[in-house]
């Protein structure tokens, strides 16, 4: 990790204490600074923006619950990434919802920019269809890693898969997306 | 949606409501130890010590069950990573660990029977297989439940895996007991009985998993 996320982090793990000290007011500085990331992680996820305001709010009760899981030593993002999974999972179970790419529109605040790769591809809207029309469990790995700055460790344990495929989950959903976005011409 | 929390859902949230970190998922694991500890003093205490234990040696005997609980507490590490947020092993993983496990139980197994080979006669068959089948599943469910109990205070998202995880966990806890009691070596009845019981505490923690999971914190 850089310095800068580094101090991102640090600062996280302050707030993450506080709260767990019964704090509302880091809980909500959390919200603020995790926000974007469970928002754009969970349209990820989920390709359906509708869903994804609706699973916002159940992701930070589902947080509330089980802050005593967090541990002090540990990163906050991959937690709170487990627990944003965790919601999304139980939607799928509940609702029997089925993605289909006909209703896929990424949420805006995924910032599909900061991904190097794809400098001077297309446009935004053009990125998140894209983004949108590549496998799942791709998706997931490819947010994480190039968008959210997750390592393949934390992607791993958020994911529940191997290190390893992790990387090649995140390397192919690449190729998808430069696979889309070029019209398979690479 | 602005950067702030809303209304409604702080409402949600009780303010001053303190808590404390749960230990991490080894320092957790270890509780499996005196648990295994206390069904060994159980079947030690009720039934005895099983009739061949000089032929079987100290090794072969105690120190492979003390190994058998070292990967009880293993297993019930990986189980209690499935409940944390982000710390989710992977399947392989979990696969590699639970094989490990099984394979362990059948190489004790042979090497007991290597320097102890009893049989059980034909006419007791059913009634040994009987008792050892039923009697570890017995002991090994408050182990199963004092996981479960642990995993209740995490986050599961895959709570029939954890579930059969947990079970398997208790029944290498339970059988590492029941092996110091029960006499015969014979790989068919051991893998049938004492194997077979392991197996169904995990489909029991894998039953209980599916179908508790909506009452779980989750």
């Amino acid at each position: 990790m850089t310095d800068t996320s580094d101090a991102a982090d640090a600062e996280l793990r302050a707030l993450m204490g506080g709260y767990q000290a019964g704090d509302v007011e880091a809980f909500d500085a959390l919200y603020s600074r995790t926000l974007p990331m469970v928002r754009g992680y969970l349209s990820a996820l989920t390709v359906d923006r509708s869903a994804t305001h609706d699973l916002v709010q159940e992701v930070y009760l589902q947080m509330h619950r089980a802050r005593r899981t967090y541990d002090p030593a540990r990163p906050v993002r991959p937690w709170i990434a487990g627990i944003t999974r965790h919601v999304w999972l139980m939607a799928v179970r509940s609702y029997r919802r089925r993605r289909s790419p006909e209703v896929a529109a990424l949420d805006e605040s995924i910032d599909l920019a900061v991904i190097p790769d794809l400098d001077g591809f297309a446009d935004r809207d053009a990125l998140a269809r894209a983004l949108a029309l590549t496998p799942d469990d791709q998706r997931e790995a490819l947010v994480l890693h190039h968008v959210y700055g997750f390592t393949f460790r934390e992607v791993a344990h958020t994911a529940g898969c191997s290190e390893g495929a992790a990387r090649i989950r995140a390397s192919r959903g690449m190729a998808e997306l430069r696979r889309q976005l070029t019209g398979g011409r690479t | 949606m602005t950067g702030r929390a809303p209304d409604s859902l702080k409402a949600a949230l009780i303010a001053g409501d303190r808590v404390r970190p749960l230990s991490s998922p080894a320092r957790r694991a270890i509780w499996i130890a005196p648990a295994a500890a206390a069904v060994m003093a159980t079947v030690l205490a009720w039934w005895g010590l099983r009739a061949d234990h000089t032929a079987v040696g100290p090794g072969r005997l105690w120190l492979a069950s003390l190994l058998q609980v070292a990967l009880a507490v293993m297993l019930a590490r990986f189980t209690l990573s499935e409940s944390i947020p982000g710390q989710h092993p992977s399947l392989r993983s979990h696969l590699v660990v639970a094989i490990a496990a099984v394979l362990f139980v059948v190489l004790v197994t042979e090497a007991t029977f290597a320097v102890s080979r009893t049989f059980v006669p034909a006419a007791w068959a059913p009634r040994f297989f009987w008792i050892c089948f039923t009697r570890p599943i017995v002991l090994g469910l408050p182990v199963l439940i004092l996981l479960g109990v642990m995993l209740r205070h995490g986050l599961l998202s895959r709570p029939a895996l954890a579930g059969a995880l947990a079970g398997l966990a208790a029944g290498l806890a339970s059988d590492a007991a029941w092996r110091l009691y029960c006499h015969v070596s014979d790989p068919s009845h051991v893998l049938a009985a004492h194997v077979g019981a392991i197996l169904s505490l995990s489909a029991t923690g894998m039953l209980a998993g599916y179908f508790l999971r909506n009452g779980s914190t989750s």
